[in-house]
């Protein structure tokens, strides 16, 4: 059941009722047996596994609770010179606690996702080295949502283990935060202190949170239906048959993938979101207008938001920050030069992180080559960052002038835009044969002469797209300046109003890439 | 104060940190210059800085950051 | 005072939601219209123009419908029926039709023409992968029938500017009568048993609550109804047949089951009679279907020959049409 489904649609608005029929106190458990009730009808058995997770960090939460209350007890009665020692055993027991926890939730995703990756690997190494064992293969699925409610149980552990917040006493709590139906598929990364306690506490009745919930819905369905499912039809043609197409033909598949991609990632989370407002609840954006992005660290600043900062926070602090790392740090810095010495610690950081992000994707080669494709380019950046001060100061190029900026946008673009097509090219080695055929005899006349029109996207097709587009352009641009459309347009008359919502409305339904004469597409996203 | 913002020049050079008020926001401070400035600062003013404090909020402003080092050498 | 505001705050928006929903069923209305084509020419852009050859027929001679999927227009041949037994039928149906469909489908008919037996093919029940996809597909096609812009928005690329408003003239006319004429033949990669048991597999529930709805409209209109298998290797087994047996005697229906028939005459022989390696019948499987199927209604139905009836000559001129395709005989069968 997508979110897209009317499955969907029938659920959110039962889920609703009942949520603004029970009293304020007792809210909370509607969206906890609706959530349920959703990943049931989705995955089945495999309830299970959230369920051992649940389970899990709650308790887990519990026991360092009970150990930093222990310490609290401690600290009046013990002398001074004791104290340190004593915190270290806590510490100790704390992290172990914590460890496994974390071990633990981790072990269940990357078993589930990743066990006959490593294995095919594993085996494949055997082979080299003429070792006579073969792991075999597991016919193993994907519970839904997996690769996103660890991420979540994994920050709620170390959360209350860094001390940010003490962990909840309530088990039901704990279980909504992981299992709420809206961001169980595709996120966003929910925290537990940003999350749990607007899911808990019961939400009034709002009539504009309803009205905003609905539109930023509808906003999603059009991102969806009329633009990502449309590019879709293209994209397919060209990624499936790649070997027959090269030139103009590969740009343009690259350049509505990754539309493709952005319109329905960002549109699934507006209809998450949207979900959640409807109740009164916020969540944490994923998206901010990623293609304005200078570099491609920052448009990874803007783009699935909650999961760059999950890896911050979790990855690269826990490693940057850890004693051995900084001691490390400070080995290469008064060994090396300064230089090196700000250099090799962060990229040492950078690898654990952009090498778990792409293998959090997928479990293939190819994901990681994604990763580390953002991974060389942050470095190369990094490196290179004082040579380009000293050149640009050399020569007067302000580096603050639109035209520099701009200069930084396409760069980052085109850049953004080959990581795409690693991304949905089907090997690296299609990624490789993609890349080098865009070169090969590359020409205009496919535009002039119309060819372009038979790959699954006709004339129609691309003006929708094109329009498409243009509104995505003006809505980016008008949030960019720190306004909000929803509150402008709630802020005109009510028949311009109206005219706006009908015709949001009907766009979906009229020119929606759905039904027949269309493949249902899924989220690319859910699979993850 | 003065040695913190001496800190900073060290590791972002060229940059002027007095008077902005939105430090990260501005992209003076990525995270890879922050955890340069933390094991910095960490050595410089003996203080222990955990990811916890690795907020927005302490990072903001020059002044921000000075707050989080007094804050944290009292509770030592 | 504040209450009372309060109150006329509410009242006033729970106008607007009203006024909004209004005007938004209205334009879908509107909407619709504008997008539903206005003639049933396979070119005019109607579904299954095919299944809908129904209205070129002169009102009311039409007496047994066949409502189904893809299965059902390759299994079934009205022109076999017509020939050997002089009974008029038509097929209409649509390919992965969902009984909500068969139901849209069927009332159309209704008010064209008074068939005397409804033939199902109970393939249909066990549309949609589950009982929440089918719900929805079923639910969806309900509202399609109010709303044909779910089901004819991409028109708005072909639509041209006098169609829009144009009056409705559906008038196409086929001599297959919906049938999907093919003589190829495809030999299917596996063999296909009917493994005899006594396990069974139940017809939906889903799909039950729709079927009652078509029944309760034979009710009404008096009409017979008639449940049929085609065989089909991909989606039959005993277990579902085990159902539908069930399903029939509850509901006091005969069910024809053609997987299960022996007899050598009408028997299935999947080397020759599937075009497709066993999903579809090809013509020739149509025929022994169908000559079954005759049989059978002529036993228990008691439904009038039209041969030789004026009103009827086209049907020899179809027939003779279709006994030219036939006579050519099947194609080379491909693996």
């Amino acid at each position: 059941m997508g979110y897209t489904s009317f499955a969907y649609i029938g659920l959110l608005a039962v889920t609703f009722l009942f949520y603004m029929m029970l009293p304020l106190k007792h809210r909370w458990k509607v969206l906890l047996v609706f959530s349920y009730a959703f990943y049931l009808l989705n995955s089945g058995k495999l309830v299970i596994f959230i369920l051992l997770s649940t389970l899990s960090i709650y308790l887990t939460g519990l026991m360092l609770n009970k150990l930093d209350d222990g310490f609290a007890m401690a600290k009046k009665g013990i002398p001074k010179e004791n104290k340190k020692e004593f915190k270290a055993i806590i510490g100790w027991q704390k992290k172990f606690i914590c460890v496994f926890a974390v071990l633990f939730n981790l072990g269940l995703l990357i078993f589930l996702k990743y066990f006959n990756f490593l294995g095919g690997s594993i085996n494949g190494l055997f082979e080299l080295l003429h070792i006579n064992v073969h792991i075999e293969e597991l016919k193993l699925v994907l519970p839904l949502g997996i690769s996103f409610y660890t991420m979540s149980a994994i920050s709620y552990v170390v959360d209350v283990y860094r001390g940010k917040y003490r962990a909840s006493d309530s088990l039901g709590k704990v279980a909504l935060f992981l299992a709420f139906f809206p961001h169980i598929v595709e996120g966003p990364i929910g925290r537990f202190d940003l999350l749990a306690d607007q899911l808990y506490e019961g939400h009034r009745f709002d009539y504009n949170n309803l009205m905003m919930g609905l539109q930023l819905i509808f906003w999603g369905l059009f991102k969806k239906f009329v633009l990502a499912d449309r590019a879709n039809m293209y994209v397919t043609t060209v990624f499936k048959n790649y070997m027959d197409y090269g030139g103009i033909y590969v740009v343009i598949a690259m350049l509505l993938y990754t539309l493709q991609l952005y319109a329905e990632f960002s549109g699934c989370m507006d209809i998450v979101m949207g979900s959640a407002e409807v109740f009164g609840i916020k969540m944490s954006k994923n998206f901010e207008r990623p293609f304005i992005s200078k570099t491609v660290s920052e448009f990874w600043r803007r783009w699935h938001m909650t999961l760059g900062s999950w890896f911050r926070d979790y990855v690269f602090y826990s490693v940057s920050l850890s004693k051995t790392f900084m001691n490390f740090s400070k080995k290469v810095k008064s060994k090396l030069n300064p230089y090196l010495g700000s250099i090799i610690p962060a990229a040492v950081a950078m690898f654990a992180v952009w090498f778990s992000t792409g293998i959090w994707h997928g479990a293939s080669w190819k994901y990681v080559a994604y990763g580390l494709y953002y991974y060389v380019i942050m470095l190369i950046g990094m490196i290179i960052e004082p040579g380009v001060v000293k050149v640009s100061e050399k020569i007067h190029l302000n580096r603050k002038a639109v035209g520099y900026k701009l200069f930084q946008m396409i760069r980052t673009f085109i850049l953004v835009n080959i990581g795409m097509l690693l991304f949905r090219a089907d090997t690296i080695g299609s990624f490789a044969h993609m890349l080098r055929s865009m070169f090969r005899g590359f020409s205009f006349a496919p535009l002039a002469n119309g060819s372009i029109l038979e790959l699954g996207c006709d004339i129609k097709d691309f003006i929708v797209l094109a329009v498409g587009v243009l509104i995505l352009f003006l809505v980016g641009l008008y949030e960019e300046k720190g306004r909000s459309v929803r509150q402008t347009v709630a802020g005109w008359n009510v028949v311009v109003r109206w005219v706006c919502y009908y015709a949001l409305i009907f766009a979906v339904i009229i020119f929606g890439a759905y039904g027949y004469g269309y493949q249902a597409t899924g989220f690319i996203y859910a699979q993850f | 104060m003065e040695e913190l913002l001496a800190l900073m020049r060290e590791v972002k050079p060229g940059v002027t940190f007095e008077g902005d008020d939105d430090l990260i926001g501005h992209g003076l401070l990525d995270s890879i210059a922050i955890v340069t400035l933390v094991g910095e600062i960490c050595d410089e003013f003996d203080v222990e800085i955990s990811p916890v404090d690795v907020v927005p909020e302490n990072f903001k402003t020059v002044e921000a950051i000075y707050a989080l080092i007094t804050r944290l050498q009292e509770d030592n | 005072m504040e209450e009372i505001k309060n109150r006329k705050v509410t009242v006033i928006r729970l106008i607007k939601v009203i006024l909004f929903l209004t005007g938004f069923i209205g334009l879908s209305f509107l909407i619709s219209y504008m997008l539903t084509p206005k003639r049933s020419t396979p070119d005019s852009g109607i579904s299954y123009p095919s299944a809908r050859g129904f209205y070129g027929e002169p009102e009311n001679t039409i007496d047994v419908v066949v409502l189904g999927n893809s299965g059902a227009y390759s299994g079934f041949s009205p022109m076999e029926l017509w020939h050997n037994f002089g009974y008029a039928s038509y097929v209409s149906c649509e390919g992965n039709q969902n009984l909500g469909e068969s139901i849209n489908i069927f009332e159309e008919i209704l008010q064209k023409q008074k068939p005397k037996l409804l033939i199902i093919d109970v393939d249909c029940f066990w549309q949609s992968k589950n009982e929440l996809k089918r719900i929805e597909t079923n639910v969806k096609s309900y509202i399609y029938r109010y709303f044909p812009m779910y089901k004819y928005h991409d028109r708005w690329k072909t639509v041209r500017l006098d169609e829009m408003f144009a009056k409705k003239q559906y008038n196409y006319r086929t001599s297959t009568k919906g049938q999907y004429l093919s003589r190829n033949v495809k030999v299917p990669s596996k063999e296909f048993i009917m493994e005899k048991t006594d396990k069974v597999e139940k017809v939906p529930k889903s799909s039950v609550a729709f079927i009652k709805i078509l029944l309760n409209k034979c009710e009404e209109n008096d009409i017979e109804v008639l449940l049929i298998d085609v065989p089909a290797m991909h989606t039959w087994n005993y277990e579902k047949h085990n159902g539908v047996e069930e399903f029939a005697k509850e509901y006091g229906l005969n069910f024809i089951d053609l997987s299960l028939v022996t007899d050598k005459e009408y028997a299935i022989n999947w080397n020759k009679d599937s075009r497709d390696g066993g999903r579809h019948l090809n013509s020739f499987g149509a025929r022994k279907c169908t000559k079954y199927i005759g049989e059978f209604i002529k036993k228990n139905y008691n439904l009038e020959d039209k041969r030789g009836d004026e009103a009827y000559a086209s049907w020899d001129e179809d027939y003779k049409e279709y006994r030219k395709f036939m006579k050519k005989g099947r194609k080379k069968a491909s693996k």
